[in-house]
C-alpha cells in the first residue's frame, strides 16, 4: 500500500494562510511567490520561507489594520520554519 | 501568459466601454421620452403651461439617473473584483452574482425607458391601454426574474463553500417576513382584482387579464422570485458567517450588507409598483416619492457593494 505523501511546503503555507484569507489564500500565496521570489510556487523551499514571510508581513498590514491578526498570521507562518519534513 | 493577460484586459476594457455607452444611450433616451410625453401625464402640474410641466418632470427625474449611475459603477467595481477570481471555485459563483447585478443595473434604466415608450405610443394611439399595461408589468417581471435567478444561483454556490450550520434564528425571521409579505401581496391583489371601480390604466393590469392569469403568471412567479431573493440574502449572510479566513470574512461584510439591502429593497419596490395605484390609494406623485426614498436607500446598498468589492479586490491585487 502506498504511503500518502506529506503536504509540500507550499501546501503548508496555503493551509496556514487559509485561516486568514480563506478562499483567496492559494491565489495570494502563489502571487507572493511569483512576484517577490520570482519562482514557481511548487518550487518553494524552506530557505525561501524567511523572505516570503517578510513579504507577507508587509502585505498583510495593507489588508488588515488589526495588528493582532497580522501578528498571529506571521507567527503561524514562522512556526513552519521550525517544522521538520519536506523541504519543498 | 502575458499575452493572454493582455487579451483578457483588453476584452474587459471593451466590455466596460460598451456598458458606459449603453448606459449613456438609455439615459439620453429616457430624457428624450420624458420630454416628448404629453405633460398631462406629468407628475406635478405647475399650472404654468406645458413646457414648465415638462421641465419640472425632467428635473424630478434627474436624481433617478444619478442613482442608475451609482448602480452601474457599483456593478463595475464588483466586475473588477470577479475578474481577478477567474475560473476558481468561488470565482464561478461570484460571476453569477455579478451578472445578476448587471441585469439590475441595466434593467433598471431599460425598464424606465420602456415604460415611457409605452406611454408615448399610448398617447399617440399606436398601442392600446391594455397592451401598455401588460407590457409594463411583464417586462418588470422578466428583468426581476433574470436578476434574482442569477444572484440565487451564485449565492447557492458560495453557500456550499462555507462549511457550518444553518442560522436558525435568521431562518425564522426571514420565513416570517416572507410569509407576511406574501400574504399581504395576495390580499392586495385579490382586493384589486375584485374591485370593479378601479379605472383601467397602464398601471392596472388586473383589468385586462382574468383572475387566474394574474394569479399564475404574476403573483406566483413574483412570490417564487421573492422567496429566492430572501433565500439569497440568507445564503450570503451564512457564507460571510462561516467562510474560512477572518481577514476575508471582514472584507466580505460590506458586500454582504450591500446585497442584502439591494435584494430586500428591490423586493419592496416591486411589491409597491406591481400593485396598482388604486389598490394602495396613492397618487402618482406619492408613489414616485416612495420609489425615490427606496431608491436612495438602495443607493447606499450599492455603495456598500462597491466598497465591499473594493476590499476583496485588494486581497487579490497586493
Amino acid at each position: 500500500m502506498a504511503t500518502p505523501q506529506s503536504p509540500t511546503l507550499y501546501e503548508q503555507v496555503i493551509t496556514v494562510t487559509s485561516d486568514y484569507l480563506g478562499p483567496a489564500s492559494e491565489r495570494f500565496v502563489s502571487r507572493q511567490i511569483r512576484n517577490h521570489l520570482n519562482k514557481d510556487p511548487a518550487d518553494l523551499t524552506r530557505k525561501d520561507l524567511a523572505q516570503l514571510i517578510r513579504w507577507i508581513k508587509a502585505t498583510i498590514s495593507v489588508l488588515t489594520e488589526d495588528a493582532e491578526i497580522a501578528n498571529s498570521y506571521i507567527a503561524d507562518l514562522t512556526e513552519l520554519t521550525k517544522l521538520k519534513g519536506r523541504t519543498t | 501568459m502575458e499575452v493572454m493577460d493582455q487579451v483578457k484586459h483588453h476584452s474587459h476594457s471593451t466590455h466596460r466601454y460598451r456598458l458606459y455607452m449603453l448606459f449613456g444611450f438609455l439615459a439620453a433616451l429616457y430624457f428624450i421620452l420624458i420630454y416628448l410625453t404629453n405633460p398631462a401625464s406629468a407628475l406635478l402640474s405647475t399650472h404654468l403651461g406645458a413646457d414648465n410641466d415638462r421641465l419640472v418632470s425632467l428635473l424630478l427625474r434627474l436624481p433617478l439617473e444619478l442613482i442608475w449611475l451609482v448602480v452601474l459603477l457599483s456593478y463595475l467595481r464588483l466586475d473588477g473584483y470577479v475578474n481577478h477570481l477567474g475560473d476558481n471555485k468561488d470565482g464561478r459563483h461570484f460571476a453569477y452574482i455579478k451578472n445578476g447585478l448587471l441585469a439590475l443595473s441595466i434593467g433598471m434604466p431599460a425598464l424606465y425607458v420602456l415604460n415611457n415608450l409605452w406611454v408615448l405610443l399610448l398617447q399617440h394611439d399606436v398601442i392600446s391601454v391594455s397592451f401598455a399595461g401588460i407590457a409594463t408589468t411583464y417586462s418588470q417581471l422578466i428583468v426581476t426574474a433574470i436578476a434574482i435567478l442569477l444572484i440565487a444561483r451564485g449565492t447557492n454556490g458560495i453557500n456550499r463553500l462555507a462549511k457550518g450550520y444553518p442560522l436558525n434564528k435568521l431562518t425564522g425571521v426571514l420565513l416570517f417576513v416572507g410569509i407576511a409579505v406574501g400574504a399581504s401581496f395576495c390580499f392586495l391583489v385579490a382586493n384589486n382584482v375584485s374591485d370593479p371601480s378601479a379605472a383601467p390604466s397602464i398601471n392596472n393590469v388586473w383589468h385586462y387579464l382574468p383572475a387566474w392569469a394574474v394569479i399564475y403568471t404574476l403573483v406566483v412567479p413574483y412570490l417564487f422570485l421573492w422567496t429566492l431573493g430572501v433565500r439569497s440574502i440568507y445564503e450570503f449572510i451564512r457564507y460571510q458567517h462561516f467562510v474560512k479566513g477572518n481577514v476575508y470574512r471582514r472584507a466580505l461584510r460590506n458586500l454582504t450588507a450591500g446585497f442584502a439591502t439591494v435584494i430586500f429593497l428591490n423586493i419592496a419596490l416591486q411589491f409597491i409598483t406591481t400593485l396598482s395605484r388604486q389598490s394602495l390609494n396613492l397618487s402618482r406623485l406619492t408613489l414616485f416619492c416612495i420609489a425615490y426614498i427606496i431608491y436612495a436607500i438602495m443607493c447606499l446598498g450599492y455603495i456598500l457593494i462597491a466598497t465591499g468589492a473594493g476590499h476583496l479586490q485588494k486581497i487579490e491585487e497586493v
